[in-house]
């Protein structure tokens, strides 16, 4: 039996019109998810990301226990009922100390990809400019400013600043957007010197929405990516900034901060490490599955659903 | 009087004078337009045509604003280009088509976005125009390629064979009714049986738009004796050869055009 073609409806146009709106918007959300969810990958990506979230605003209201609450008779306790991960070296809970500095590091994480992708943004659009001087310099600059180290740069940022989630963001921002900038260069310059692009030059489109609308569209699955592993490695630098003394301040809870607190203590009191640094595994691992997922799912060209194919080509 | 002599009082649409282009500097320096001058009247088409490396393309490029010519001048509608009114109506008022359709189309965009998008960019400021109406001018350009519009609207390039993409690109080149339609090599990167399609669908653009000015580039005789009214045969970077396609195919007077029509009948 042939199967109705479901995409054929008399009213074209007002089909389309429908598809473009907010409606349109919100189901093209809607596939982009289901379609990361059909993975394994996708799956545990979304869940561990959503527990985060979750957790991260949970802990604005609610902890098992207040952190401030120490036991001078129960330091460096193993887990139980009334401490679920245990206590650190001062009898503080390591649960809720967990809990709040899920927050700090979403935080941290958000920042640090938004600055990024601002500067990596910055110098694509600098890179694929037809400015000849402005193309060559930004390319120029970016491999003379990508030779000087994050932790260098967080150290020279903490001496106006002081140790500061501040001085995470604008480090990690800083190299993960000339990092990004020189991973998305091939494809932003494919796309910038493609015929669609000059197309829609000689129809009269300006530098800057030539920009937004054909070329970051192109370089989206590579951003995408690099983001996620700009993200999962922020994680891991407000760790080492905390633990070098540059990053979140003594007392604000962070996973870095509980590393760094209980690092010294790992051969006595190996579960106190365990916890902070498993949940820092875990979450970088989602955060780049989550890119790998979303770059599949949010890409038609690669997401037959997005192009309401089902997988069918229809030459 | 003939089409031929109607055509040539029509008024000029496009015209190139003595357009010199090199390219590279010092010893690099190499010239590859040596004075090339054309003309599309209004209602004319006009096939320029010659070998690989001949100019063609540079020379499309000149007449459409995207390159500069070292001297010479473009004109359009008596306005030359390099003023920044005359650009801006060259290009608010023509429609390109090029040679893949794959790639002149943005691969993440369908077709609705990519048809409508010289609309989009053409309305004033100050005017809205609703995705409604929008949707039902890409629809109309659509038809007029026979392509269906409520199977095609919301499909991507890759969905797409080769003559369907290169109809939804003319449709992109047409929708906003230009006065003059560039084609560059546009029938090349396709199949024989898609070459026909496209051969109708530009037949159903000038039939639609009789006063349309159209400019094509080929390197494909069959093609150009079937819709040119006027060929200029470029050869190195100097036409070395004008006249009615008749005139040219028939009987053509420079060694190089002989040598083109001969290869053709081959």
């Amino acid at each position: 039996m042939n199967r109705p073609d479901r995409r054929r409806v008399p009213e074209a146009p007002a089909r389309i019109a429908a598809e473009h709106g907010p409606r349109g918007r919100l189901r093209r959300a809607g596939v982009v998810v289901a379609s990361m969810w059909a993975h394994g990958a996708g799956r545990f990506a979304l869940v561990t990301l959503g527990l985060w979230i979750l957790v991260s605003l949970v802990s604005l209201f609610w902890t098992p226990r207040s952190l401030w609450e120490t036991n001078g008779y129960a330091v460096w306790a193993k887990p139980s009922a009334d401490h679920w991960l245990g206590t650190d070296g001062v009898g503080a809970d390591v649960f809720s100390w967990l809990m709040a500095g899920s927050r700090t590091d979403l935080v941290i994480v958000a920042l640090t990809v938004l600055v990024a992708l601002a500067i990596g943004l910055l110098l694509v659009a600098a890179m694929t400019s037809r400015a000849a001087a402005l193309a060559h310099g930004s390319v120029v600059l970016i491999d003379a400013l990508i030779s000087i180290p994050t932790v260098l740069i967080a150290l020279m940022l903490a001496v106006p600043l002081g140790a500061s989630v501040a001085v995470i963001v604008l480090a990690c921002g800083f190299g993960y957007g000339l990092n990004l900038a020189r991973v998305a260069r091939p494809s932003a310059m494919l796309a910038a010197r493609s015929m669609y692009v000059e197309s829609a030059r000689a129809d009269g489109a300006s530098a800057m929405r030539v920009f937004a609308t054909h070329i970051v569209p192109n370089v989206m699955p590579t951003l995408v990516v690099q983001c996620s592993l700009s993200a999962g490695t922020a994680v891991l630098a407000e760790a080492g900034l905390t633990y070098l003394g540059v990053g979140v301040p003594s007392g604000v809870p962070s996973w870095g901060h509980s590393l760094s607190t209980s690092v010294r203590f790992i051969n006595i009191y190996p579960l106190t490490v365990l916890w902070p640094g498993l949940l820092v595994t875990v979450v970088v691992v989602a955060l780049n599955l989550f890119g790998d997922a979303l770059r599949e799912a949010a890409d038609p060209l690669t997401n037959p659903r997005l192009r309401g194919d089902d997988g069918h080509r229809r030459r | 009087m003939s089409g031929t002599d109607a055509v040539a009082d029509a008024p000029t649409l496009l015209e190139g004078v003595d357009i010199h282009k090199s390219f590279g500097r010092g010893r690099r320096r190499h010239e590859v337009l040596h004075g090339c001058s054309i003309r599309v009247h209004e209602g004319e088409c006009v096939a320029v045509i010659g070998g690989s490396g001949s100019g063609k393309s540079t020379l499309t490029r000149i007449l459409l604003g995207l390159e500069t010519p070292d001297s010479g001048v473009v004109r359009f509608d008596g306005e030359p280009i390099g003023s920044p009114e005359g650009l801006r109506r060259l290009r608010h008022t023509s429609g390109v088509v090029y040679q893949n359709p794959f790639a002149s189309l943005d691969p993440r965009w369908t077709a609705y976005r990519s048809v409508g998008e010289p609309l989009r960019l053409r309305r004033a400021r100050h005017q809205r125009m609703d995705t409604d109406e929008l949707a039902a001018r890409v629809s109309d350009a659509l038809r007029l390629m026979a392509l269906d519009p409520s199977d095609f609207l919301d499909r991507y390039p890759i969905d797409m064979s080769g003559g369907q993409a290169q109809r939804v690109a003319i449709a992109r080149a047409i929708v906003t009714g230009p006065r003059l339609l560039l084609a560059d090599e546009a029938m090349s990167a396709i199949d024989v049986a898609a070459r026909l399609q496209i051969l109708d669908a530009f037949a159903a653009v000038r039939a639609r738009d009789p006063r349309m000015g159209m400019l094509l580039v080929s390197h494909d005789l069959g093609v150009v004796q079937s819709i040119a009214d006027t060929i200029v045969v470029l050869h190195d970077g100097v036409v070395v050869e004008q006249g009615s396609a008749a005139a040219v195919l028939d009987d053509p007077q420079a060694p190089y055009t002989r040598g083109l029509v001969a290869a053709a009948t081959l």
